[in-house]
C-alpha cells in the first residue's frame, strides 16, 4: 500500500458526509475566483488597480522618503541577471510588475545584518539561506536564530506545510534612488496601508489574486501579506513576506534586529537600479 | 440545471451533459484537481478526464450526488496523474500537498495495494471518518479529500493555523493507529 492508495481509499468515504464537507467549505464557490475567462480577470484586475492608484494617492504625503504605487498597464522594468549556471553575459529583458516602492534617498548608507526577535509559534528553525552566490547554510538552531548576513534571503517555513511560510530580504536605497524602484511581481495588491513607526516608514501590503493564472503555486489562491520597513536616514529597507497572517508579519517586523555593519553601499555598485520581490518561496 | 436533469442527458447521451457539467461543476473540480497535484496545466487535464469517465460511467451509473461522484472521479484522475508522474521520477520534489502530509500516516513507501486491498482500505477509511466528529470530520475531508489549504479550513472552523495543523497531525496519528488495527499497516 502507498500514499495513492491512501488518498484514493478517501473516494469510499460517504457520500453524505463528502457533500456536507463539501458545503461547509463553500467549495464549489470558492473556486468560481480562480478559474474565470481571462478577459473577465483582467476587468477585475483594472477595476482592483484603479481603487488602489485612489488609495495610494491619498496616503502618499504620509510617509519619509518611501513611495508606494500601483504600475501602469504598459510600464516595464530592465532586467539583468546571469543564471545559476554564471553564464559570462548577463541575460537582459523587461519585466512587468505589479507595484512600485520608490525612495528618495540616501545614496549611500553602511550594510546591516539582521536577526528575528521573534517567530511565530512553531516558526522557529529556518531552513536555508541563500547568499549572493549560493546557500550558505542550512540553521539548524532552535528558538532566536542568529543574524541573517549581508545580502541573504531568509526562508521560514513549516517542515509540514509548504504553503505555510515567510520570507525576508534586506534591501537598501541607494540602490533605488535616482529613478529605481523595488518591484514587486506577479500578485496583485488589494489593499495599503502606511504607517510611521518612530523614524522607520512602514507599508503593509495584502494581496489575494495572482496576475499571472499560470502560476504553478500548490496554493496560489492563499492571501499574501507584505511588511516593508525603511529606514530614511540608515538607508535599509527590510521586505517581510508570505502567507502568515499580517498580524504575525507585523510582529515579525516590530520585533526585528538591525545592526550596521563595516562598510559602504553605493549607488554606482548595483548593476540595475530596479530590483523585484514576489509573494513565492525560494 | 439539476443535477437529475444533466445524469439523464448523459443516459440520452447528449453531448449537452458535458457543457452542462462543465458549467456547473467545472470550477469545482478543477479546484479539487489543483490542490491536489499542485499545477493548473495538470488540473485542466484531470478535469478533461473527468468528463470523458463520466461520460463512460453514465450510463450503467446513476449518481444521487453528482457532485461528490464528479469530485471522486477528479480526485481519482488527479491521483493517478500523480502515481504516474512520480513514478517516472522517483524521488522528485514531494512535501508540498496534502498526499504528502497523508503519507505520513504509512511506515514505508511500498508497492500500489491490490483490489482485494485496496477495496480493505476503503471500508477501514470510511470506518475512520464515521468514527470521527462532525467538526473532525471537516477537517479531515477538508484536507485530504477536498485538498483545501491549512489556512482556509482555519478561517473556517475559527481557529487558529497552529490548532488546525496540530489537529490534523493528531487525525493522521488516529488514521494510523485504526489501519494498524485493522492489519492493514
Amino acid at each position: 500500500m502507498n500514499r495513492y492508495d491512501l488518498m484514493d481509499a478517501l473516494n469510499r468515504v460517504d457520500e453524505a458526509q463528502l457533500e456536507a464537507t463539501g458545503r461547509f467549505f463553500e467549495c464549489g464557490k470558492e473556486q468560481t475566483m480562480t478559474r474565470k475567462p481571462i478577459r473577465t480577470v483582467r476587468l477585475v484586475l483594472i477595476a482592483a488597480a484603479v481603487m488602489l492608484m485612489l488609495g495610494a494617492t491619498a496616503y502618499a504625503s504620509g510617509l519619509l522618503g518611501l513611495k508606494g504605487r500601483v504600475v501602469e498597464p504598459e510600464e516595464t522594468f530592465p532586467v539583468s541577471f546571469r543564471s545559476m549556471e554564471g553564464d559570462e553575459e548577463p541575460i537582459e529583458g523587461n519585466w512587468t510588475g505589479t507595484y512600485a516602492l520608490e525612495f528618495e534617498s540616501p545614496e549611500t548608507c553602511p550594510p546591516v545584518r539582521y536577526r528575528f526577535g521573534w517567530l511565530p509559534e512553531g516558526m522557529a528553525v529556518p531552513d536555508y539561506a541563500l547568499a549572493g552566490d549560493g546557500w550558505v547554510k542550512r540553521w539548524d538552531y532552535e528558538g532566536k536564530p542568529g543574524f541573517v548576513p549581508w545580502g541573504a534571503h531568509a526562508e521560514v517555513g513549516d517542515p509540514e506545510d509548504r504553503d505555510h511560510f515567510f520570507v525576508s530580504d534586506m534591501y537598501y536605497a541607494p540602490q533605488f534612488v535616482n529613478g529605481g524602484a523595488l518591484i514587486l511581481l506577479d500578485t496583485v495588491v488589494d489593499s495599503v496601508e502606511q504607517e510611521t513607526w518612530g523614524e522607520l516608514s512602514v507599508l503593509k501590503l495584502s494581496s489575494s489574486k495572482w496576475e499571472n493564472f499560470q502560476h504553478e503555486q500548490t496554493a496560489f489562491d492563499l492571501p499574501r501579506h507584505f511588511v516593508v520597513l525603511f529606514h530614511p536616514e540608515q538607508g535599509w529597507i527590510f521586505v517581510v513576506r508570505g502567507t502568515f497572517p499580517m498580524e504575525e508579519l507585523v510582529k515579525i517586523a516590530e520585533n526585528l534586529e538591525v545592526e550596521q555593519t563595516e562598510g559602504l553601499v553605493e549607488h554606482g555598485q548595483f548593476e540595475n537600479p530596479y530590483d523585484f520581490f514576489d509573494a513565492a518561496r525560494g | 440545471m439539476e443535477d437529475s436533469a444533466i445524469v439523464d442527458l448523459y443516459w440520452r447521451r447528449s453531448e449537452q451533459a458535458l457543457a452542462e457539467t462543465e458549467r456547473k461543476y467545472g470550477n469545482y473540480c478543477h479546484s479539487i484537481a489543483q490542490r491536489i497535484c499542485g499545477s493548473e496545466r495538470d488540473a485542466e487535464e484531470c478535469v478533461s478526464d473527468t468528463w470523458l469517465a463520466a461520460w463512460n460511467a453514465m450510463p450503467d451509473k446513476r449518481p444521487a450526488r453528482l457532485g461528490v461522484f464528479l469530485g471522486c472521479l477528479t480526485r481519482h484522475a488527479a491521483i493517478s496523474r500523480l502515481r504516474a508522474e512520480r513514478s517516472l521520477k522517483r524521488g522528485g520534489a514531494e512535501g508540498e500537498l496534502p498526499l504528502d502530509e497523508l503519507a505520513a500516516v504509512l511506515p514505508a513507501e511500498e508497492d500500489p495495494a491490490s483490489e482485494a486491498e485496496a477495496r480493505l482500505l476503503g471500508e477501514a477509511i470510511k470506518n475512520y471518518v464515521n468514527s470521527l466528529g462532525e467538526i473532525e470530520r471537516h477537517v479531515f475531508l477538508g484536507r485530504y479529500f477536498y485538498g483545501l489549504p491549512v489556512t482556509t479550513i482555519a478561517a473556517r472552523c475559527g481557529f487558529t493555523e497552529s490548532k488546525t495543523k496540530s489537529l490534523l497531525h493528531r487525525l493522521r496519528g488516529r488514521l494510523r493507529r485504526c489501519l494498524e488495527k485493522e492489519g492493514l499497516l
